[in-house]
């Protein structure tokens, strides 16, 4: 009897880890389900401007002492992509391998402008850490207030024209790619794409 | 005996988590160094010696948690590491901090810090204080072992798995509310 009750224990103890393992890796899928049920395009959540708006002028300081000019027609017919990050924000850190591959990819047409505000230093320390040295980075807060950016990080796409082309919330390499897949498109958000699809097909 | 058990299944959960914590800034001290600097709370120049610093003092903790003659002092060597955590995230938590990653995550996952993870501290340091009232003596066998790695090995997934769902818990706010 005591053996029995030997055995059946150990075996207990066996079949609680198991299923805590089990447990725990469809926790993770959970957690990995919720990543990917996050809209495919960038959140467009700007009260501000609007696709087609004319982008903001503005002359902004940037980290190594210049000024850069955000805005207006490009005299080279180049876009600008704006990301606009903070230090402390987790997300931004995941983004940046994205951000170096969306330069590379991109060069032929756009320009990557990094921007955010605050302490110069924290930026400074954050580009050095990350290896953003090699990109444009401007601080400042008014940039971001007249961009109508609330929630980071946040990428905001200015055509040749210096028009905004399209713009949201950038949480992961899909989000970052639908900002380039809508300017192709000439629409103001892969949202507004799939929602003139379902329109064009509930009218046929 | 239960006192033994108990004793014997903390110390070693504590052990596993802090030899866990260890490998996980060991493996990427570049991110913890980031992670501290993060929370603004040192010098700049002090950041990646205290960094090397936290993940050797985690690993001599763990491995000493296992044995009973050092066990009562590095239960309260944990207990003090872990109020110190606790203080660090306390004070950006009341600088509204809120988006800051509290770099504690054994899997690697990103969990902003918040009143759970306050909340878990206060019970790692309330175990940490129960192991360093020392090693009740009592024989044990073969199969009170067993039972010891049994629940410390369940423990630990718990922990994981808790740890996990805070995670999830803040990719879903950001899901479900985007502004």
């Amino acid at each position: 009897m005591t053996e029995m009750l030997i055995i059946s224990n150990v075996l207990l103890w066996c079949a609680v880890i198991v299923m805590g393992v089990v447990i725990f890796a469809l926790v993770r899928q959970i957690g990995i389900l919720y990543e990917r049920v996050a809209p495919a395009g960038a959140l467009m959540l700007n009260r501000t401007l609007h696709p087609g708006d004319p982008a903001p002028e503005l002359d902004v300081p940037t980290l190594d002492g210049g000024t850069r000019h955000i805005g207006g027609v490009s005299d080279a017919g180049r876009a600008t992509l704006l990301f606009f990050l903070s230090p402390d924000c987790p997300v931004c850190k995941s983004l940046f391998p994205v951000l170096r591959s969306a330069r590379r990819d991109e060069k032929r047409w756009l320009d990557v402008v990094l921007a955010g505000d605050g302490d110069p230093d924290e930026h400074r320390s954050l580009a050095q850490r990350a290896g953003l040295e090699t990109f444009e980075y401007v601080l400042s807060e008014l940039l971001g207030r007249s961009y109508g950016v609330g929630k980071l990080p946040y990428g905001i796409l200015i055509d040749e024209s210096g028009h905004i082309s399209a713009l949201g919330i950038i949480n992961s390499r899909e989000h970052l790619e639908s900002l380039f897949e809508a300017r192709e498109r000439g629409v103001a958000s892969i949202q507004e794409y799939m929602e003139s699809r379902r329109a064009a097909g509930e009218a046929d | 005996m239960l006192e033994a058990i108990l004793n014997h299944t903390a110390a070693l959960f504590l052990g596993f988590l802090l030899l866990g914590s260890a490998l996980h800034k060991s493996i990427d001290l570049h991110a913890f160094r980031a992670v501290l600097e993060q929370y603004a709370l040192l010098p700049s120049w002090s950041v990646p010696g205290v960094a090397a610093g936290l993940a050797f003092t985690e690993f001599a903790l763990g491995v000493a948690l296992i044995p009973a003659a050092s066990r009562a002092a590095a239960a309260q060597g944990a207990a003090i590491l872990l109020g110190t955590y606790l203080a660090a995230m306390g004070v950006n938590l009341v600088r509204g901090r809120r988006e800051l990653d509290c770099g504690c995550s054994l899997m690697r996952t990103e969990q902003p810090i918040g009143a759970w993870h306050l909340l878990r501290n206060v019970i790692l340091i309330g175990i940490a204080w129960a192991v360093s009232a020392g090693v009740p003596v009592a024989a044990l066998d073969w199969f009170g072992w067993i039972v010891i790695a049994g629940a410390a090995v369940s423990l630990s997934l718990f922990y994981v798995v808790v740890e996990q769902l805070l995670a999830n818990r803040s990719i879903l706010k950001r899901l479900v509310s985007p502004s």
